[in-house]
């Protein structure tokens, strides 16, 4: 009966050891996890996409835009729109938008005189054949209307005590541009307006500030220079013309785009205003405020009202020095009343010769 | 008769005779007579180890950011094949003989670049020859391919049919890819993928109908 007994026992250890459940729910294991691997996809940053500033170069329409930034290259989809009217795409190849001084822009050459138009950009990865993965598209730039005329360039300035000066038209003129012979001397002596222009201003001031302001302007012929006796004898003159081209798309002839011209003299000061607004009489014309002293100083706008400063020269041409400077605003609406800029000279105060004029 | 009766009376007392000597000899045994003992030699008995290590090449992680569509490892079937491989390097270092096999973990935090679909990231994971992982899809025990799920790790896809010994190595290359056509909600996304390395051993457990390259679950793996 014992071993009986014993012979069950082992037959039972065997059992549990071979095929009993505790060697079915147990092998000999190991693992080792790897370290994670991690991928991530490129953002473009900042995640709006910046809007576009239009401004004028030169005869067609510049549009910049702060960069947006990616692990890859980055190209813009440049939209126009027409104000209440049809959208289109700018910007395209060649003149695709690039980086230059910390701003992307490119230029819109096919835009017309007259119309106002919005724009927008979308940033996109470049990649080609690929899904572009991109920013939404910014919001619209504030309307911008395609000026007819333009700001140029003023040429050389010749500053002599000549009798018969010399002076070039800016490079890049074409035939349809206006163009302004702006001459002032340290002599109250009006010159004479050379054959083919047209007086704007002819002003002058005597004693202690004695000066003069003389302003023709022309449509530019195919010539490339024009000779003038500025009157200025030992005091010399300090001359040169300053072009508005036609903006591309512009065919029509220029005109004077105001009724009366402002011009006059005002009394030393550090600060002058022109005390009357001159109103424009057609649409979309560019407005011109000039201003002339016997200082030694260059003048600078102190209120600019919406003008831009396009030139501020200090000469001294003979026995005497003379300044200059001019600014100009683009104007929408016929009929409107521009207000003036705000002019300052440094140094000791002169007397002021002013004008502001407007062409379309 | 007598003999027989002899013999009787002779096997009676010699019975008595053995008895009454043998109770002598427990007697004197008692009392530190004669006698003497031996002991067996040990028996021992050890088990056979399954463990696994890294392997003698360091393994390489993958860190990397700003993918963009077309971006692509050295080894990846299309795309740029620029960027760096990863690798997961490891050994089998067990005494006993051992299946090998490898999950599978592919996740996400937030956007996930990995769509299991063909515009997502792809990836590519092999062990020598044997493909554990290719684009989005493993296989299963008949042969299926099947979606990897983003989330859910694919566990036991068997490494080969032939059961590894001590310092069998093992390389693991994950190569990725995202494709051209990525679509830009994917833009920042991001996704992990971690490999499990397993052995279990194989001594009374038969591969069965398991195949390299292939989930399989009909063995224990621990």
């Amino acid at each position: 009966m014992r071993w009986l007994a014993a012979v069950a026992g082992l037959t039972t250890l065997v059992f549990q050891v071979g095929i009993g459940p505790a060697s079915t729910s147990a092998r000999f294991s190991a693992a080792s996890s790897s370290p994670t691997s991690g991928f991530t996809g490129a953002t473009l940053s900042p995640a709006v996409a910046p809007v576009i500033t239009p401004v004028m170069a030169g005869r067609t329409i510049k549009l910049e835009w702060n960069p947006v930034n990616a692990p890859r290259s980055v190209a813009y989809s440049v939209e126009r729109t027409l104000v209440g009217g049809a959208t289109s795409t700018v910007c395209l190849a060649p003149s695709i938008p690039i980086v230059s001084n910390g701003l992307v822009a490119c230029t819109d050459s096919g835009a017309a005189p007259d119309a106002t138009y919005t724009y927008t950009e979308l940033p996109y990865i470049d990649i080609p054949g690929s899904t572009p993965w991109s920013l939404p598209r910014s919001t619209s730039s504030v309307p911008f209307l395609v000026p007819r005329l333009s700001y140029l360039a003023a040429g050389s300035d010749v500053s002599s005590t000549g009798t018969s000066i010399n002076v070039p038209y800016p490079t890049g003129t074409q035939s349809g541009d206006v163009l302004l012979l702006v001459s002032v001397s340290g002599r109250n002596k009006a010159p004479t307006t050379p054959t083919g222009w047209n007086q704007l201003v002819s002003q002058g001031i005597g004693g202690s500030s004695s000066s003069y302001l003389f302003v023709a302007w022309r449509v530019a012929d195919a010539g490339t220079s024009v000779t003038l006796d500025p009157q200025a004898n030992g005091s010399g003159a300090s001359t040169r013309i300053v072009n508005y081209g036609r903006t591309n798309g512009n065919s029509a002839t220029p005109v004077v785009a105001t009724s009366s011209v402002v011009s006059g003299t005002a009394t030393a000061s550090t600060t002058f205003t022109p005390p009357t607004n001159v109103v424009t009489n057609a649409s979309n014309a560019v407005v011109v405020s000039i201003m002339a002293t016997n200082g030694a100083t260059s003048p600078s706008l102190a209120t600019s009202m919406g003008f831009t400063l396009r030139l501020s020269n200090n000469s001294t041409p003979g026995s005497g020095s003379v300044s200059i400077g001019l600014a100009d605003t683009n104007v929408a609406m016929s009929g409107s009343s521009v207000s003036s800029p705000t002019w300052s000279q440094t140094g000791t105060s002169q007397a002021w010769l002013f004008a502001t004029v407007a062409f379309r | 008769m007598k003999t027989s009766t002899a013999r009787f009376s002779m096997g009676i007392g010699g019975g008595l005779l053995a008895i009454a000597a043998m109770g002598t000899l427990v007697i004197g045994s008692t009392l530190a007579l004669f006698s003497a003992s031996e002991t067996s030699g040990a028996n021992a008995f050890a088990s056979g180890t399954v463990t696994v290590g890294l392997g003698d090449t360091s393994s390489v992680v993958c860190n990397v950011s700003g993918m963009a569509p077309g971006d692509s490892s050295k080894a990846a079937a299309t795309g740029s094949k620029t960027l760096d491989s990863c690798s997961y390097n490891v050994k089998y270092t067990g005494s006993s003989t051992a299946w090998l096999a490898v999950d599978v973990a592919v996740a996400t935090t937030g956007t996930n670049l990995y769509t299991a679909g063909a515009n997502g990231l792809q990836f590519y994971v092999a062990a020598g020859s044997t493909k554990i992982m290719n684009g989005t899809t493993y296989k299963i025990l008949d042969g299926t391919d099947t979606n990897v799920v983003s989330g859910s790790t694919v566990e036991h896809i068997l490494i080969s049919k032939t059961a590894a010994t001590t310092n069998t190595a093992v390389s693991f290359d994950i190569d990725y890819l995202l494709p051209l056509l990525a679509p830009n909600a994917l833009q920042g996304g991001n996704t992990t993928i971690t490999l499990t390395f397993r052995a279990v051993q194989s001594a009374n457990q038969p591969i069965g109908v398991c195949e390299a390259g292939r989930q399989c679950n009909t063995i224990t793996w621990g």
